[in-house]
């Protein structure tokens, strides 16, 4: 079903604003100081379009644009298994590479409290080492049931000051954590939850902006000019029994 | 807390960066019911965190020990505090959006529920503001601080609609306690029963037998007030016969 995984298909430019709600201060010696609200970090994407769909074959977009308008949110992915287009899957590509799709599938959480996830459900040692990278900074996981991708910062936090970003290795025991982007902000239980990883995750947007549209005749059909870009907000504030309702509507 | 200092001067010497929310509670204090039964009192914890947290008072000063403040996405700011070491009266303001049209009554003026009982607005309900501290993890650090406590005074609805653009904010407007003192009517009643009580005691006249208190504590000014009561007198014209 068309929606806003149509237009990512289609765009021509995908800007990522993943910015904190932060407030900087320099102090009088010149030293940067940080002050910042503890919220979802939301992921926020600006998609450029240009006027390359035609009319006639895109009327059922349009009319899930109009019905989205900028109240409801809808799923969308990078991945061809989900309807995004191959050329996409790029983007969130899992960059380690080390675990198939099998050994993903077995994934579960651990634990997962704060910033720092926990998986258990790993590959046996003798086919991994202890020191086979699972992920790689910036590889994408998402916990099923709840369409909120989480990126992979590093390993585990080390101290209270710092955390670096890296690769995460399987290591020696049954279970791997690592730190991830923002915290958990899942009100429901998450431990013993399989995962998505890298552009098989899913994404709860919805847009804040919903362009109009115009149309640019040419004989019996006309192209579609979007007035703006369309800015994607991811949509946190969804309970998993409203989710599929919404769910249904990427089908 | 005891280690407060200590961690100040860490985070001064050592971190660059803090992480803090701001966490709401209001209490509202409910009329009773037509029947004189009491109703216990309503109370909605709320922050801007990103997640629910369970926090114990330890300030010993709000009404309930434990609770769960919910992440409310609707809460948009708080305006800025004034800590002074003397007692200082200012005011303090929160803007909520997306409040649930079921919950719009208890924003509302005192009003009847469906089952007979009524409800208290916003208006005069407590509020209590706490600040608390994340480290690295996001996990909260001791309890958050009370830094403040007053009644919430008014509110407005406002809307701003550009073109197909509606929002709805809603703000409430708080004052600390000691304006909310401040904001007492001095004068006295104009009768002779309010001026002739003291400590809850009735001030006898006993008069004699001219008509004279001799009770030297009685306070007589009232007394010709109470012979003119009801009556129509038209004050200001000149006397005629």
């Amino acid at each position: 079903m068309p929606g806003l995984q149509t237009i990512i298909n289609h765009c021509d430019s995908i800007m990522i604003d993943r910015r904190r709600v932060m407030g900087v201060q320099f102090t009088r010696s010149e030293i940067a100081k940080t002050s910042e609200t503890p919220t979802r970090n939301p992921w926020r994407f600006t998609l450029g379009l240009s006027a390359q769909l035609d009319y006639n074959s895109n009327r059922d977009l349009l009319e899930a644009i109009d019905h989205l308008d900028r109240r409801l949110p809808q799923q969308i992915s990078f991945s061809t298994v989900t309807g995004a287009s191959p050329g996409l899957s790029y983007v969130f590509k899992y960059l380690a590479g080390s675990l198939t799709q099998t050994q993903q599938n077995l994934l579960q959480v651990a634990s997962f409290t704060g910033n720092q996830l926990s998986l258990t459900g790993l590959p046996a040692i003798g086919g991994f080492s202890s020191n086979t990278v699972l992920f790689q900074s910036g590889d994408l996981i998402q916990i099923n049931g709840y369409p909120y991708p989480f990126t992979v910062v590093g390993p585990a936090k080390v101290d209270d000051v710092n955390i670096f970003p890296g690769p995460v290795v399987r290591g020696n025991s049954d279970t791997v954590t690592f730190t991830v982007h923002r915290p958990n902000f899942i009100t429901g239980s998450v431990v013993g939850l399989g995962v998505n990883i890298g552009n098989n995750c899913l994404f709860n947007m919805f847009c804040q902006n919903m362009p109009i549209y115009k149309l640019v005749p040419g004989g019996s059909n006309a192209l579609i000019e979007w007035q703006s870009s369309f800015q994607l907000y991811e949509y946190t504030d969804v309970n998993p029994s409203d989710l599929q309702y919404y769910y249904y509507q990427t089908q | 807390m005891s280690n407060l200092s200590t961690t100040i001067t860490n985070y001064l010497s050592t971190s660059t960066a803090i992480r803090d929310a701001e966490f709401v509670r209001i209490t509202i204090f409910q009329p009773p019911r037509p029947d004189g039964t009491t109703v216990a009192e309503t109370t909605y914890s709320f922050s801007n965190s990103y997640k629910p947290e369970t926090v114990t008072d330890t300030s010993g000063i709000s009404s309930s020990a434990v609770a769960t403040f919910t992440p409310l996405g609707g809460l948009l700011t708080i305006s800025g505090h004034q800590r002074d070491l003397s007692a200082t009266a200012y005011d303090t303001q929160i803007t909520l959006v997306g409040i649930d049209q079921t919950q719009i009554s208890r924003v509302l003026e005192v009003g009847q529920n469906s089952d007979g009982s009524f409800h208290s607005g916003l208006k005069g309900s407590q509020i209590q503001i706490w600040r608390g501290f994340y480290d690295t993890e996001y996990q909260l650090l001791d309890s958050p601080q009370l830094r403040y406590t007053g009644i919430i005074t008014s509110y407005h609805i406002s809307e701003d609609r550009n073109s197909d653009i509606d929002t709805f904010v809603l703000a409430l407007q708080a004052s600390s306690f000691k304006t909310v003192l401040e904001n007492r009517f001095a004068g006295r009643h104009t009768n002779g029963q309010s001026w002739n009580t003291y400590n809850g005691q009735t001030v006898l006249p006993d008069y004699n037998t001219n008509g004279i208190p001799t009770n030297a504590n009685y306070d007589s000014a009232m007394d010709s007030v109470s012979a003119i009561y009801d009556v129509t007198f038209n004050f200001g014209l000149p006397v005629t016969s």
